[in-house]
């Protein structure tokens, strides 16, 4: 090949690789997917408020996760504040947490994606009123109740609204009685605790929750108990079983294979010796 | 030449003449093909495989178990033939003797050729669990080849001294026949030591026997799993190895008669005998079937039902009921007739037998493997199935193939048929001034 069609050829391919590597197309916001995230506002009594934040992108196997995207929380009451920064897990969820002293009585916030290199810019609020739920539980000749007020921040009983009573347990919670009851009029709630719940160790955690409400987002109080059953544990991985470990072998199994071996070994010595015998003789 | 020196002459092993090499040739070549079949498989891992996350055990291990269940032919006919003083054994005895040595040590390849990477044997010996019948399995497989060993060997130390005599001309021979002799004079006290030893290795080789059959059950029905959770395991393993062993047997015995013309001491009384030995097996082993299938078939519980179905009817069914009628019913019923139990019937039946056997043993691993209590989800469609890759039907055919070259090599140096018995039983005795020897 000549110089000039070798020089030729070279400037062809550059070119084609610009074409389709162009670092310059206008049209890359464009390319990117368009992202959808789900906000859900949660309160624990006493403990922390914070938003539930999934992110997922419609693929080409329906909603698929989409994990690893940073975002940026804003207040959006009065002045725009940055609340914070966050970052989903490789399943599209977190969890963030709100600064202490910073849920108003009524609040906006927006979650905002922006500049990411694969997800369009984009923006989700949410809005929520803060609520005051309280529980006790009361022990009163071995009667058990638990008690409930639902008030808003202004201290007025919220009438009429469902609470969940429950059992907290690893997975799903243990509803107690029939599990959902109403506030009255001065927004209480009494349930009393009839049946026995077994523990591990005889706590128990009992909650009341607001699921779910459209203002009030999901709040739940949380009370310690120490009337729990305790349970046996009936795992054997302390014992010597047949499934235990190599260390936990079970005693006869340690003995008769063993034995089984030696008497193996020392009819396997007896005919090596007589072999010996043989060849001396 | 006397009637001593005939015999030594005739049961003397022999040069491979112009077929034998034929046969070493065809045997080398798959063998090595299925060598470097597994240099790959090591390099690539087991992805060369049709193993995956359901059917991980496969054609190795019913190869694995097809082997551990032909090498039950040593304790069968060495051992229990031999105590009980079955005479007619005489000529069998030393040909099962190598089988189980081969047989008994492709097993322990073979479960090599399953782990993937064959280091992880040696986790076996740093990290044993004595609960798990796998390090049972590993210990009994090299208990009963050292002992098979030590049953090919000893009986044989009478026969190597003659054959030092014997190729007294032959300078690699003699010496290798005077190793093995190990200074035997054939002295009373030797007689008796000897004759001690072998009583000692016949006893001894019984209880080895059915504990690696019940082992290598054991391996199955302790694992929760449809067709496999049996406490009728141990029996009807042992059953289908007295099967498997004496198809193995018929089928060795006619080649060596055939290859080395011993029409004179391999008789058609012998086929008979084994022919109804034969018989007998199926019969047990047929029992212990209907057993297996029948009581899970009453029971129909879910995951039974499914498995049975499948075997009865579905995609196994060819084979289960090829090896139900070609490996057991058929060879009872032809064997039955007299005509049937001549060396050319026999032969081709213990062939079917054999192959069937081999059959059997996928049967009961594969099925059971694609059969789980939690139902296969999420994986790919392949996975469902299994059919053994062209990896594997190459490593097993080399295992199969290299079996045999062990007994070809065997058979090679070691007479077949034991000679001082032999003598010993013909009442022949030794010429005082013979020039052969």
């Amino acid at each position: 090949m000549k110089t000039p069609q070798k020089i030729k050829s070279f400037v062809y391919s550059l070119l084609l690789m610009a074409i389709i590597l162009n670092p310059f197309n206008s049209n890359a916001q464009e390319d990117k997917q368009s992202l959808s995230v789900t906000l859900t506002y949660h309160k624990i009594v006493g403990g922390e408020s914070f938003l539930k934040v999934t992110t997922s992108f419609k693929g080409k196997n329906g909603w698929e996760e989409a994990g690893k995207v940073p975002f940026e929380i804003y207040n959006l009451e009065g002045d725009e504040i940055l609340l914070g920064k966050g970052k989903t897990d490789i399943h599209g969820k977190t969890k963030f947490i709100f600064p202490k002293g910073i849920i108003m009585n009524e609040n906006n916030v927006a979650l905002r994606i922006t500049n990411h290199p694969t997800y369009e810019d984009t923006e989700e609020s949410i809005y929520f009123k803060d609520v005051k739920l309280t529980a006790e539980l009361t022990l009163d000749d071995e009667v058990k109740q638990i008690k409930a007020l639902l008030v808003d921040s202004q201290n007025n009983p919220i009438a009429d609204e469902g609470l969940i009573v429950r059992v907290k347990r690893l997975v799903k919670g243990l509803n107690v009685g029939d599990g959902t009851y109403y506030t009255d009029e001065a927004g209480e709630i009494s349930v009393l605790i009839e049946e026995d719940y077994n523990s591990f160790d005889g706590n128990l955690i009992f909650e009341v929750v607001l699921e779910e409400h459209d203002e009030y987002g999901t709040v739940s109080a949380l009370m310690n108990a120490d009337f729990g059953i305790s349970g046996t544990d009936l795992s054997s991985f302390d014992r010597r079983t047949m499934w235990s470990p190599t260390n936990k072998t079970p005693k006869f199994f340690l003995i008769f294979p063993n034995l089984i071996l030696l008497g193996i070994l020392i009819v396997f010595m007896y005919l090596i010796i007589n072999l010996v015998r043989i060849s001396k003789n | 030449m006397s009637d001593y020196n005939k015999i030594i002459n005739d049961l003397a092993p022999k040069k491979f003449n112009k077929l034998g090499i034929i046969w070493i040739t065809v045997l080398s070549i798959v063998s090595i093909a299925g060598i470097i079949a597994y240099i790959d498989q090591i390099i690539r891992g087991m992805e060369v495989t049709n193993l995956r996350d359901y059917a991980l055990w496969g054609i190795y291990i019913s190869n694995f178990v097809f082997f551990v269940a032909t090498s039950f032919v040593g304790a069968l006919t060495a051992a229990i033939l031999r105590l009980t003083h079955k005479n007619w054994r005489t000529p069998l005895v030393r040909i099962a003797e190598i089988v189980a040595v081969a047989c008994i040590a492709m097993a322990g390849v073979t479960i090599i050729l399953d782990m993937g990477r064959p280091d992880r044997l040696y986790n076996l010996f740093l990290h044993p669990r004595l609960q798990s019948p796998i390090t049972w399995d590993v210990l009994i497989i090299m208990v009963y080849l050292t002992f098979s060993i030590l049953l090919l060997y000893i009986p044989s130390i009478p026969d190597f001294a003659i054959l030092k005599k014997h190729y007294h001309d032959k300078p690699f021979l003699r010496k290798l026949y005077g190793i093995l002799a190990i200074n035997w004079k054939g002295t009373e006290k030797q007689i008796r030591i000897h004759q001690k030893s072998i009583q000692v290795l016949a006893v001894t080789m019984i209880p080895l026997a059915l504990q690696l059959q019940t082992i290598d059950a054991w391996l199955f029905s302790t694992t929760y799993r449809v067709g496999w959770d049996s406490t009728n395991f141990g029996p009807y393993f042992i059953a289908g190895a007295f099967v498997a062993g004496t198809g193995a047997l018929v089928t060795t015995v006619f080649m060596v008669r055939e290859f080395y013309k011993l029409h004179d001491y391999i008789t058609e009384k012998h086929f008979d005998k084994m022919g109804r030995l034969l018989v007998f097996a199926c019969l047990v082993y047929l029992y212990f079937n209907i057993n297996e299938y029948l009581i899970p078939a009453f029971k129909s519980t879910l995951g039974e039902v499914d498995h049975l179905e499948e075997m009865f009817f579905g995609k196994f069914a060819w084979m289960f009921w090829i090896v139900v009628f070609g490996g057991l019913i058929l060879p009872t019923i032809l064997l039955m007739f007299k005509k049937m139990r001549k060396p050319l019937p026999m032969f081709i039946i213990a062939v079917v037998v054999v192959v069937t056997s081999w059959g059997k043993r996928y049967v009961i691993v594969t099925p059971s493997m694609l059969h789980p209590f939690l139902p296969i989800q999420g994986v790919p469609e392949s996975w469902y199935h299994y059919i053994p890759s062209l990896h594997e039907w190459l490593i097993t055919s080399a295992t199969l193939t290299l079996a045999l070259l062990i007994i070809t090599f065997l058979i090679r140096f070691i007479p077949v048929i034991p000679i001082q018995r032999t003598i010993d039983e013909r009442g022949i005795t030794k010429p005082t001034n013979d020039q052969n020897l």
